[in-house]
């Protein structure tokens, strides 16, 4: 409400509550005005270049129009969007980590051993594995499945049987015979170079007692 | 109008109010009933069996939801450590979804399959004796309580009304053969829920105790069907990718 004794001074809401009280109207201070126009221009700009708006059954898409996949021979290109992205990330992936793995799954097991390099990351990337998925069963102290760090393989367990076991579905001595067979299939968890990397690795562990430092 | 009008009157605020803060939920949840393709077709997906449906509900009265999700995300690093991405397909028949919003322990999503039933009953009775770092409480209860399925042919009625395909009559069970195959279908069948419960726990004995049907085996069937529905190797990853 303008006072138009004091046009200059700040002015009020121009109500009172309870006879004399009343707020003060001050702007609103520059620095928040123009922060919030720039998020106002920041979403237009947002709308434009990924999908935002519905519109009938579809949307718009967006012009950010760069994710490049391989599906079936050609290379589709799409607009922003995340799985496009995550395919993109797994196929494209150049790193040495993919050149490793490609290794491992074409390289026989004595040649691997062999190779200090493939060692190094075969044994890195079955730890994780093996915390991940194997260890809540086959710790010493758990006993659903068989201590692998106590294995002792007998003389002459190649690295082929271990494979095998792991890829088998393999049913635990310790449940009721009448336990569903929901005991994992890891081959359809795992790829090649996992399994490969695990075996090399439980080898390992059943001969040391425990974890390689 | 001016603001000093809505600030005085109760209704004219109230109304305003909630016309405002629908705006948010109108915007993002109305369009998707009407984009087709927020739902991938897929085979696989099925609603859940009885016996699953209460190990479901189990799953939502103890709580298990505050700390594990049930959704991997798109991302290299959940690819790698929990699989495929969930797809809005897989979880089509929750009411309500569970796919949870903190991981103070690891993801679900994929949980079907990858340890044995003996290893989900120690766990769900002493979590720390399998894993000693473990913040999980324990849950031993769920061994000893009587699952009570009284209401299983109720249950499932309410889910048929709400659109998930259990069948009620003939028409409905010949739909669900075709569209799930009979196997399945004779298990979503509304007037033999009971029957098919007690014949999924007795041959599954998830709880390995075959003298009582309990909680724990139902939650059990239901944590060990989890992310198993859908087989990706017949699927090519481009073709997940078009729905979004």
């Amino acid at each position: 409400m303008i006072d138009s004794q004091h046009p200059l001074a700040v002015q009020t809401t121009g109500h009172t509550w309870d006879g004399d009280i009343q707020e003060f109207n001050n702007l609103i201070p520059k620095y928040w005005l123009r922060g919030f126009y720039a998020t106002i221009v920041f979403s237009v700009c947002y709308w434009l270049l990924y999908p935002a708006w519905p519109i009938g059954r579809d949307y718009t898409k967006g012009i950010l129009n760069q994710i490049n996949y391989h599906s079936e021979e050609t290379t589709v290109r799409t607009h922003w969007n995340s799985r496009a992205l995550l395919l993109h990330t797994l196929q494209e992936d150049t790193s040495r980590r993919r050149e490793y793995l490609q290794k491992i799954a074409s390289t026989p097991f004595a040649e691997i051993a062999e190779n200090a390099e493939l060692m190094a990351f075969s044994y890195a990337l079955a730890k994780r594995l093996f915390g991940d998925n194997c260890v809540s069963c086959h710790d010493g102290n758990i006993g659903f499945g068989a201590n692998l760090f106590a294995a002792r393989w007998k003389e002459g367990t190649g690295f082929g049987q271990i494979e095998q076991a792991i890829i088998n579905s393999h049913k635990s001595k310790k449940v009721v015979s009448s336990d569903t067979p929901t005991i994992p299939s890891w081959k359809n968890r795992l790829s090649l170079s996992e399994i490969k990397a695990l075996t090399i690795y439980i080898h390992q562990i059943g001969r040391l007692g425990n974890v390689p430092p | 109008m001016k603001h000093q009008r809505i600030e005085t009157n109760t209704t004219l605020l109230l109304v305003l109010t909630l016309l405002v803060v629908s705006i948010g939920g109108l915007v993002e949840i109305v369009p998707l009933f009407f984009i087709d393709r927020t739902i991938e077709t897929v085979q696989g997906v099925r609603p859940y069996f009885p016996l699953e449906l209460l190990g479901r509900d189990l799953y939502q009265r103890e709580g298990c939801y505050l700390c594990h999700s049930q959704m991997i995300r798109p991302l290299r690093e959940e690819w790698m450590r929990y699989g495929h991405y969930s797809l809005a397909a897989e979880s089509q028949y929750d009411h309500p979804f569970q796919w949870g919003s903190r991981r103070i322990g690891p993801d679900l999503a994929r949980m079907g399959g990858k340890y044995s039933n003996a290893w989900h009953l120690q766990h769900l009775v002493a979590p720390r004796s399998i894993v000693p770092t473990s913040r999980m409480p324990n849950y031993p209860w769920l061994k000893n309580n009587l699952l009570s399925y009284e209401d299983i042919t109720a249950h499932l009625q309410a889910l048929a009304d709400t659109g998930v395909p259990y069948s009620g009559n003939q028409a409905e069970y010949e739909a669900n053969v075709i569209r799930f195959g009979e196997k399945v279908a004779t298990k979503l069948d509304i007037s033999h829920a009971r029957e098919n419960l007690i014949t999924q726990a007795e041959s599954g004995n998830y709880d390995g105790d075959h003298s009582h049907l309990t909680e724990m085996d139902a939650l059990i069937a239901y944590l060990q069907m989890l992310g198993t529905l859908v087989d990706f190797s017949k699927y090519d990853e481009s073709y997940f990718v078009q729905f979004r």
